[in-house]
């Protein structure tokens, strides 16, 4: 792979990410019982060096939650917030549960958000692409973008020397609530998503 | 006049005591400081790979500090063309942290530290200061001109 990825192409891998944005954000929608507006996926390769220089202020907190992406094709999911952002979300999930709402109890929702949004995702892409798309256990971390970006995008980096990066932004309404999703995939993975939309 | 050089990942500057180094977003990177306290001159590279693998793709140039081992000779060179003199080096170690449990069993942070380690014993460069591992991201600002390196986290 290399920056030339066909227009077709981009087209194709945009539309399958925005299928599987949907699914993601329909299930925060119904988790949160609040509307969820997504952006159409933007789509970014680069040298795996230079990702921390995409996120315009690299070194502001931010509330991330990980899941690494196993199977047929490697790469990696996650979900941005600010912060507040974060704690809004926690606020509307966890006053329906009992919890004693420390911090296990707030990176608890989160991860169960992850959970959530990547199965909802990854689960609609293996079964449109028909491949296996398995995701790790979620993780949450709270620190500067820079960093957190940096070591995920080094995995890749062992083995490959550009990255795939989908982001998608949502907003969920009344809430004025800004996160992100990100799908990071490395180029063998691009290759294969690529040959199974033609397969079908 | 004085100077502020802000470096990004895989990215390397060499200075005088006039000059003011920095990198931030360090997570399982390494920000590598060589300092000769005499000439008071200095460098610092933001490493970010062990070492160069074996890669299918056929892409341009590397940046110059994207490996740790390569990164560190290219430190060298950069700091003596800057006026420091090889046998007054020292060396400071930032970064190298885990910011992910689900990520590579082996970190890379640590594979980043072990690597600037042998480089730096292979070019007999003594390390001074290591503020290396952990679990959180740093930013480190290097002050030429008193040989300071200060670490800032936010967590």
């Amino acid at each position: 792979m290399n920056k030339k990825l066909k227009k077709s192409e981009v087209d194709q891998l945009t539309e399958v990410i925005n299928m599987g944005a949907g699914n993601a954000s329909t299930a925060l929608s119904q988790l949160m019982g609040k509307k969820v507006k997504v952006n159409v996926p933007k789509i970014t390769i680069d040298r795996v060096e230079k990702i921390t220089d995409m996120v315009g202020d690299n070194k502001r907190i931010v509330t991330m939650v990980l899941l690494k992406i196993l199977g047929d094709v490697t790469g990696a999911f996650f979900l941005l917030f600010t912060p507040e952002s974060a704690n809004s979300i926690i606020k509307v999930i966890g006053s329906k549960y009992n919890g004693d709402n420390d911090k296990d109890f707030k990176n608890s929702i989160l991860r169960e958000v992850g959970n959530i949004l990547s199965g909802a995702s990854l689960t609609a892409l293996s079964k449109f692409l028909n491949l296996s798309i398995i995701e790790s256990i979620p993780e949450t971390v709270t620190d500067m973008l820079g960093s957190m970006l940096e070591s995920i995008v080094a995995e890749i980096g062992q083995s490959s020397e550009e990255v795939l990066i989908f982001k998608v932004s949502i907003l969920i309404e009344e809430k004025e609530v800004e996160g992100n999703l990100y799908y990071i995939f490395d180029p063998e993975a691009t290759t294969k998503i690529l040959k199974a939309i033609r397969s079908i | 006049m004085k100077k502020r050089i802000e470096i990004k990942t895989a990215e390397l500057a060499a200075g005088n005591n006039e000059d003011i180094i920095m990198t931030g977003s360090i997570g399982s990177c390494l920000a590598v400081v060589l300092y000769d306290k005499i000439n008071k001159v200095g460098g610092m590279a933001h490493v970010f790979l062990p070492k160069k693998i074996n890669v299918k793709q056929k892409t341009p140039k590397d940046s110059p500090a994207k490996y740790v081992d390569e990164g560190i000779e290219s430190l060298l060179q950069e700091t003596i063309k800057a006026g420091a003199k090889q046998e007054n080096l020292v060396a400071k170690l930032i970064g190298g942290s885990k910011m992910f449990k689900v990520l590579s069993e082996n970190g890379i942070g640590e594979k980043n530290i072990l690597s600037a380690h042998k480089t730096l014993a292979k070019l007999k460069i003594p390390i001074m200061h290591e503020d290396t591992g952990g679990t959180i991201g740093r930013i480190a600002e290097f002050n030429i001109n008193t040989g300071i390196v200060t670490v800032t986290t936010k967590m």
